[in-house]
């Protein structure tokens, strides 16, 4: 699925006349996605083989840290770069979280809505929505810069996504929990709920 | 999550305001590190992507995927979310805002950046598909 990224963006980048140098878009993809599954597969695999799930735990509560210290010096450099842009004209962060925001609500809400039309479980339909609306945000700025380079419009864009993902997905959270009475009141959950009930 | 996840809009408000004093104390630094880059990648950047994805990746569970046919309905419904709404809805509404409603408040060479960068942020799928 990961692979549909390098074409979707090509696609829709072309049609907002947007030149995109597709080596790049596709190194990109390679270089940020491919190789990296690869290493981190052969990792899981080598850790679980010689010390089970108990020390595959330990090696991920350890390699959380640093994930996000690395995410936040990306931002450091980031803005480094960017500094100049923003304190000339400190509202394109806020206009550009407009877009982000309306795009994550409804993106999350039809998620959510589909589900319930499908007859999901409650228990599925909140990570759904979650995920049908969240963004890997890490992959969106490595693109960004090696696309388009630190200074561009789009690395900040996409670092606004940063900057307002975790409140957006932690208040989708709440509605998503305290919804679950109008979800499970929807025909078809119901339905699914009751022959589950009878089967067994 | 931990403390360190639960804060993250502090952290990466601190970081953006590190950051911007920084650039403007030490600008040579920065112009070090935006140079240090093999066919047009930078080797910087692609080091903290790497500490920061690789991470990520290795929580993902391969074998769980067989387990995927129990939950059909709720992953289709985010593949289908995933790649054939967002994309599209995140260009439009950067087409809507920043290339129409808000043009006149940015910088017009940056415009079509910024929609790029949109794109990018809502083509990039979320790692999370670990939930089954």
């Amino acid at each position: 699925m990961v692979f549909a990224f390098a074409p979707i963006v090509g696609l829709l980048l072309g049609l907002s006349a947007i030149t995109v140098p597709w080596e790049t878009l596709l190194l990109s993809v390679i270089l940020y996605i491919v190789v990296p599954v690869i290493i981190a597969q052969i990792v899981r695999r080598r850790v679980v083989a010689s010390g089970g799930g108990e020390a595959l735990s330990r090696l991920l509560s350890t390699l959380q840290p640093v994930s996000l210290v690395a995410l936040l010096a990306t931002l450091v450099l980031l803005f480094g770069f960017q500094g100049e842009h923003i304190l000339a004209q400190p509202l394109i962060i806020a206009i550009l979280a407009v877009p982000i925001l309306i795009q994550v609500y409804f993106n999350s809400g039809l998620a959510y809505l589909l589900n319930r039309a499908a007859g999901e479980a409650h228990c599925v339909a909140g990570p759904s929505a979650l995920i049908g609306a969240s963004n890997f945000f890490e992959l969106a700025v490595a693109a960004a810069i090696s696309l388009f380079g630190f200074n561009s419009g789009a690395a900040l864009a996409t670092v606004v996504g940063v900057l307002i993902e975790v409140p957006v997905m932690l208040s989708v959270v709440k509605i998503v929990n305290s919804t679950r009475g109008w979800y499970e009141a929807g025909a078809t959950v119901r339905q699914r709920i009751a022959s589950e009930k009878a089967g067994g | 999550m931990s403390v360190f996840g639960r804060y993250l809009t502090v952290w990466v408000a601190l970081c953006i305001v590190v950051g911007i004093a920084l650039g403007r104390f030490f600008p040579t630094v920065f112009h070090v590190i935006g140079s240090a880059e093999i066919a047009k990648v930078n080797l910087p950047v692609a080091i903290l992507i790497w500490l920061m994805i690789i991470p990520m990746l290795v929580k993902i569970d391969f074998s769980a995927l067989s387990r995927v046919k129990e939950h059909w309905r709720g992953i289709g419904v985010t593949l289908f979310i995933n790649w054939a709404v967002k994309p599209f809805s995140m260009a439009f509404l950067g087409w809507l805002f920043i290339g129409w409603l808000f043009r006149p408040y940015l910088p017009a060479d940056q415009i079509n950046s910024y929609i790029a960068g949109l794109i990018l942020l809502a083509a990039a799928p979320c790692t999370a598909m670990v939930f089954v």
